[in-house]
């Protein structure tokens, strides 16, 4: 059934595969009569309001100018191409010449491109750029104008910082890229463009420093976005699937971020940055377990507090996977583990309970999730209900109708608070909690450690571009593991012992 | 096994230290031992220079011969004499992994959940055992390395928790009942460390410097049982010899602030410690198999195993013989002197008989 299965899905991914590379196979040419490529486009854009065709004529020539709505600076039209073009003193007659003049004298922008490729043409209209067509003239000039909506550049949402730079990613990629480029002056910070997606024509920027990334791991990545066979790229997620190197594992080698320096300081450890338009996520490769347990803010903080804040967010990691499994074993099976005085208040709170721990545990987790979810969608004034609903109602008259035990709740909350504080892994934590919790109800702690075994090796497995996921921890790496745990000073840190190519492959 | 990835000296012996500490710290006294306590420490370092010597033999066969295991030289001698040494290590093999998890069986039934039918628990040891096989070399190798620290780290904490229930008057006087006893006791540690098997046949696979790398999984294995043995007979005397296992009462006796029951630790330890030589065995196994009969997937052979191990569990556990062969001191000797000392002389003998008729 399985092999049935495979097969039938198999053959479905290579017919939209064929699909896919036939369409992209067929391009279609400028041609020298305007009124064809007036055609085509139309055909091709139907009858979208939004794209504007200004025909006119430049010296007795017939020409239009093609743009979208709204996509473009009217400003920038003006100035950089209507004006110059119209207002040109010296402008010649024969179309060809135009085009020449136009394209090297007059106007004024530095964004501009000549196309022979009707589709591209498309491409750049809806891009923003405006498009001059002449009679007679088998290419087409393109300009540089754009100037769609876009939110100002603002503080990261997701990765709060205390000291340092506030200023997260956006969704104009440009605008990102600038971004890193006022943190790394220097020509070595290579930032390359792809198109992705058939339909959606999504830009991706591969961004790396050229005197440390590998340049296999930089071929592998394109070539990888280069086989990306899906229909349009909307965020990070439509591409992580395609650029993660095992994805039966719960953990992923391919990590986002959405702050510029945190961006820059993976490149500069030798890591590559891949950047989409629209989305303010930038994807980092390969990204290592241990990252998880970095901030920007551990790099300015001294030392040994950001020495302590490592330790505090591994025993989180720890508390937010393991905790609830271990409760429940220990209620189930291993009562003898507590203390005498925690024992006996434990077992009372517990026996006034109607549901076995692992259900209770279940229950409870299975709301807090309902909770948090619903806070996180909800618009923000009512999210505040949604948690003091949450937190009073449920929690508080749970305990008082002798539903769930006291110390469960408190299982719970310390669980919550736990995973955020590593909360670039809250994916894999909330899922594997629950896992947890129903083998520490079926096996006890022999489960427990077992279930523990196998998320070590399943980690231990991954192997994003050749670097072992889990250095430098195994293999270990002496001059990396100085910024793992223990964070040393800057003096010593400074060093190039961070880079990915120092981890042992 | 030449050509498949290779994996670091550290790993490596980090794991095999993780599979030899295991054994230690599963260590069941049969009867009353017969020695006095203050000889532990004596008989640990017989034990330590017995396993230098037995690795002389492999240490002989690999000299010039680095890239070849004693499979692949014995292929050289001939290709049907390989065959059946890979089958005959195949079967140590998985003997051994049947041994580990039995151990951890009866340490499951007997101090985990006592009165619980503990079938479906070694059921699911064995499965997840398999899934981490099938992950490969380099997840078991890593993992068992991550394992070793958390291993070492309780350990110290445990023993740190306990040392002040030593107490040196019982310490008798070393060699008071002769020096014969130490020396076999002392053998008898060797012939627990199947670990020198494994190096016989995933010598090439591991990468760096394997002498040092040996070298030092004997001097910290050497350390780490002589502070065993010094805990065991300081803490417990011979009140030690009269339990299932003595070094899980080690943890049973520290205490630290109000919690009383570290011996929670130990267990992790132990559970975490059987996972991952399970896995390596059974990683070998279907690698020698896969490469001697030229498989093109392991998991057929992983699979088998696998269920190999369920039955023979099904079928022999609990049951005295299954409690002889996976103790008895005789079953020990006859495995250790075949496959660290008689197969790696012959494979030399034949090599070099071969080698000089060519000449």
């Amino acid at each position: 059934m399985v092999i049935i299965m495979s097969d039938f899905l198999k053959r479905e991914i290579r017919k939209i595969t064929d699909n896919i590379d036939s369409g992209e196979s067929k391009s279609t040419k400028v041609s020298d009569k305007l009124d064809d490529n007036i055609i085509y486009m139309k055909q091709q854009f139907g009858g979208s309001f939004d794209i504007l065709y200004k025909e006119t004529t430049i010296k007795n020539n017939k020409a239009v100018l093609i743009m979208a709505d709204g996509m473009c600076n009217n400003l920038q039209v003006i100035q950089q191409v209507v004006g110059p073009i119209f207002f040109a003193p010296e402008m010649p007659k024969k179309p060809q010449e135009q085009m020449d003049y136009i394209r090297d004298r007059a106007t004024t922008g530095l964004d501009q491109n000549q196309t022979y490729d009707l589709d591209k043409v498309i491409t750049n209209v809806l891009s923003g750029l405006i498009v001059l067509l002449i009679d007679e003239v088998d290419f087409a000039l393109c300009f540089g104008v754009q100037g769609f909506p876009k939110r100002s550049i603002d503080d990261a949402q997701t990765e709060v910082q205390e000291k340092g730079a506030h200023e997260g990613f956006i969704e104009s990629f440009k605008d990102n890229v600038a971004l890193l480029r006022r943190r790394i002056r220097s020509p070595v910070l290579k930032c390359e463009v792809q198109e992705v997606g058939k339909t959606s024509k999504t830009r991706v920027c591969v961004c790396y420093m050229s005197d440390r990334a590998s340049p296999e791991t930089v071929t592998s990545v394109k070539s990888k976005l280069n086989k990306v066979l899906i229909d349009t790229v909307l965020g990070t997620g439509y591409l992580t699937p395609f650029l993660d190197t095992k994805n039966t594992s719960i953990f992923s080698g391919v990590g986002t971020t959405e702050r510029p320096d945190v961006a820059c300081a993976e490149m500069s450890e030798g890591r590559i940055v891949i950047l989409i338009d629209n989305t303010p996520f930038a994807i980092v490769v390969p990204y290592l377990f241990s990252e998880n347990f970095q901030s920007m803010d551990d790099y300015n903080y001294r030392p040994f507090y950001a020495t302590f804040i490592r330790v505090l967010k591994f025993v989180s990691f720890l508390i937010s996977i393991l905790l609830p499994g271990l409760y429940v074993a220990i209620c189930t099976f291993h009562q003898e583990v507590l203390p005498e005085s925690m024992l006996y208040d434990m077992a009372v709170q517990e026996s006034m309970t109607p549901f076995p721990v692992m259900i209770e545990a279940i229950i409870i987790h299975f709301i807090y999730e309902i909770v948090r979810e619903a806070g996180l969608r909800m618009p923000k004034a009512v999210g505040h209900a949604v948690s003091i609903v949450g937190a009073l109602v449920i929690g508080d008259a749970a305990v008082t109708a002798g539903l769930i035990a006291a110390p469960m709740l408190i299982v719970v909350a310390l669980t919550a608070i736990s995973s955020f504080v590593v909360s670039q892994l809250y994916q894999p934590v909330s899922v594997l909690r629950f896992a947890f919790m129903i083998i520490g109800g079926f096996a006890g702690f022999y489960g427990i450690v077992l279930g523990f075994g196998v998320v070590l090796v399943n980690i231990c497995a991954i192997n994003p571009y050749k670097t072992p996921y889990m250095a430098p921890i195994s293999p270990f790496s002496l001059g990396a593991f100085r910024d793992l745990i223990f964070r040393v000073g800057w003096k010593t840190l400074g060093k190039r012992d961070l880079s990915i190519e120092k981890m042992e492959k | 096994m030449t050509e498949e990835s290779k994996i670091s000296s550290g790993q490596f012996f980090s794991t095999l230290l993780l599979s030899r500490l295991l054994s230690l710290l599963t260590y069941t006294p049969l009867t009353r031992e017969g020695i006095n306590t203050s000889d532990y420490l004596a008989f640990g370092a017989v034990g330590i220079v017995a396993i230098l010597i037995s690795a002389i033999p492999l240490f002989l066969l690999y000299k010039g011969n680095e890239n070849k295991c004693v499979i692949d030289l014995a292929h050289d001698v001939s290709p049907v004499f390989a065959k059946i040494l890979s089958v005959c290590y195949a079967l140590l093999f998985a003997f051994y992994g049947y041994t580990t998890l039995e151990r951890l069986d009866l340490f499951a039934g007997t101090v985990i959940f006592p009165e619980t039918d503990t079938t479906l628990f070694t059921v699911l040891a064995v499965v997840v055992t398999c899934y981490a096989a099938y992950l490969g070399l380099e997840a078991v190798g890593r993992a068992g390395a991550i394992s070793l620290t958390i291993f070492c780290l309780s350990f110290v904490f445990i023993l740190a928790t306990m040392a002040d229930k030593i107490n040196l008057n019982n310490f008798s006087p070393i060699a008071y009942s002769g020096y014969s006893e130490i020396f076999l006791k002392g053998l008898g540690i060797a012939t627990r460390t199947v670990e020198l098997a494994i190096m016989a046949v995933f010598y090439p696979r591991v990468s760096g410097n394997k002498k040092k790398g040996f070298f030092m999984w004997l001097l910290a294995f050497a350390v780490i049982l002589e502070l065993v043995f010094f805990f065991l007979m300081g803490g417990l005397s011979e009140f030690a010899f009269t339990r299932l296992f003595p070094v899980q009462e080690i943890a049973v006796l520290s205490q630290f602030s109000v919690f009383e029951r570290l011996d929670v630790i130990l267990t992790g330890v132990w559970i975490l410690s059987a996972f991952i030589k399970i896995s390596f065995l059974l990683y070998l196994q279907t690698e020698i198999l896969k490469r001697s009969f030229s498989v093109a997937g392991k998991n057929h052979f992983l699979i088998i195993s696998g269920l190999v191990l369920i039955v023979a569990h099904l079928i022999a556990s609990k049951k005295a013989f299954n409690f002889l062969i996976t103790i008895n001191v005789a079953v020990r000797l006859f495995l250790y002197i075949t496959f660290l000392l008689i197969i790696p002389l012959l494979v030399f003998t034949l090599k070099k008989i071969k080698e000089r008729k060519t000449q």
